[in-house]
């Protein structure tokens, strides 16, 4: 479970520099170039751009993990798992 | 009949911008199509990411074996040589400046701790708009230092260095920035190079970070030093392919056989543009660990950004620009010399940039994480050997193994991912102009590198 969670938190660290260093060229790129008519189209809509591939992105892997067969690596499922399985007892105790 | 003429510039603009959408349109098509092509066979896709994983690390794998086997060999032979300490030629410092206001006192300050004999600095004032001259000859003056100031029309760092090597009188030459700091000895233990080997024209030393007390400083620090440990391995064919700006000592009349630094100012990285010309002509180039300069680094991204930027395009840029002295050359040296450049400073940031990104897409479509997590303890135990070599002789090697691993998860992927935006700017011949870096000053630095 460790190493699970380790390379979750490597692949989510990795995504997020990616889209860090874009956004650093982004920012860097219109405080440098001028604001014309024909502002170029990524210089535009970059944020934007950047936005839409981080939370799509995300949102594929969530949709990954989930989709998992095993258990073992579908956390929301292990976790409803977990609940169901201990709840008798938690409600007996209270 | 309208008599309306299209002004050229504003087509061309139009064009450019069209180019670019299309562009941007096609990218955005592509990356659906391969959601498309993922959602279809997400097998074949991940088995395709993993063998380019696979390529792409055992090429990380291979030069890490070429760059490690050659430092080895450049230590065992650098414990062969033996050289006469008597051996003290008069140098000329140079140092070119451009509103340094913030340190220029402390790097003059530092002068009076160098061991040398035969010593002559020239400070060259590239028509600053602040206090830089001024600030130059009063220090000079309250230290008592014998330093010469010149001050010229604003025309670059390689006009200014151009005009100190002019006025300078003797033999040797050590040029290097207005915000580094020398060591006590770096020259004593550059300039021994110079009695066996007449062919001998530049000795490249090693760039520390002065400011390594901040994250992004340390980071930076281990990168300079990485950046070392790889010239090790290109000394041992004399043949080293970029003499740092902040700290080279150069042979003068060799210098000025091939016209100096360039004149016209086409190139970003004046350092590295010198270099290639001097080897291209047949002469010698080593580095020598023991000549160190402490540099102020960047210590916020945007600026950083900037200085990388300027590198990667410099770099590009002097190498295509004297692509022909080594393409055109009889000495099979300068067409090997060309393809390692171009493999390091062309191929390599690709590779890095495609392991990245195949990284990220393996990242988002592999279930379990284990393949891509053995993957980056692969890169990473390749990371690791690299800094363990370059760190052999630091202080703080500890501190440094930490890092590496920062480094592998956020610093080196960001480098990868400017880099290629640079190659791509200069590819399509993007304007850039100089940008100056704001100084902090080296005040607290100096003392930190004297206790030291």
């Amino acid at each position: 479970m460790i190493a699970f969670i380790l390379s979750q938190i490597i692949g989510i660290t990795t995504f997020l520099v990616l889209n860090f260093s874009i956004f650093c060229y982004l920012r860097h790129k219109k405080s440098t170039t001028p604001r014309t008519k024909d502002q170029r189209f990524f210089l535009k809509y970059g944020y934007q751009i950047l936005f839409i591939i981080l939370f799509s992105g995300l949102t594929y892997r969530i949709y990954v993990l989930q989709s998992h067969s095993d258990y073992k690596y579908n956390l929301w499922r292990m976790q409803y798992q977990l609940i169901l399985k201990n709840f008798p007892q938690l409600h007996t105790k209270v | 009949m309208s008599n309306q003429q299209t002004n050229p510039e504003i087509t061309l603009r139009k064009e450019r911008y069209n180019d670019t959408f299309l562009l941007g349109t096609a990218f955005i098509f592509a990356v659906f199509l391969f959601l498309i092509v993922i959602a279809k066979n997400k097998e074949s896709v991940e088995q395709s990411l993993f063998f380019a994983l696979l390529c792409f690390s055992s090429i990380a794998f291979l030069r890490m074996l070429f760059h490690v086997s050659g430092a080895i060999i450049f230590s065992a032979l650098k414990r062969k040589q033996k050289f006469d300490p008597s051996f003290t030629p008069g140098i000329s410092i140079i140092i070119p400046a451009y509103n340094e206001g913030v340190v220029i006192k402390d790097v003059l300050k530092n002068f009076m701790y160098i061991d040398y004999p035969t010593l002559e600095i020239i400070l060259v004032d590239d028509g600053s708009s602040d206090n830089t001259f001024n600030l130059a000859k009063d220090t000079a003056h309250s230290l008592n230092l014998d330093i010469k100031v010149y001050s010229k029309p604003n025309g670059g760092k390689a006009s200014a260095l151009n005009y100190g090597i002019e006025h300078s009188q003797y033999e040797y030459i050590f040029c290097m920035d207005a915000d580094s700091i020398l060591t006590t000895n770096s020259l004593r233990e550059g300039i021994k190079h110079f009695q066996n080997n007449q062919n001998l024209a530049a000795v490249a030393g090693v760039v520390k970070v002065a400011n390594d007390n901040t994250f992004l400083g340390r980071l930076q620090s281990l990168d300079y030093l990485l950046g070392h440990f790889q010239r090790k391995m290109l000394s041992v064919f004399k043949k080293v392919t970029i003499v740092p700006g902040p700290v080279g000592l150069f042979k003068k009349d060799l210098v000025l056989n091939i016209g100096g630094y360039e004149k016209e100012d086409t190139t970003f990285a004046e350092d590295t543009e010198l270099t290639l010309r001097l080897l291209a002509n047949g002469h010698d180039i080593i580095c020598e660990d023991k000549m160190i300069a402490f540099t102020e680094a960047p210590t916020i991204f945007n600026n950083l950004y900037r200085q990388r930027y300027r590198w990667t395009r410099g770099i590009f840029q002097a190498l295509v620009k004297n692509s022909q002295l080594f393409l055109g050359s009889d000495r099979p040296s300068n067409i090997l010399i060309f393809m390692y450049m171009m493999w390091e400073q062309a191929i390599i940031p690709i590779i890095d940039f495609a392991l990245l990104i195949v990284f990220v897409f393996y990242f988002l479509i592999n279930e379990t994480g284990h393949t891509y997590s053995y993957f980056f303890l692969y890169i990473f135990i390749i990371d690791f050997i690299f800094v363990f070599g370059a760190t052999l002789k630091e202080p703080k090697k500890i501190k440094y193994y930490f890092h590496s691993f920062l480094s592998r998860l956020t610093f080196t992927n960001i480098l990868s991912v400017w880099k290629m935006i640079s190659l791509l700017d200069e590819w399509t011949s993007k304007k850039m102009s100089w940008d100056k870096l704001e100084r902090n000053g080296l005040e607290n630095s100096i003392m930190e590198v004297r206790n030291s």
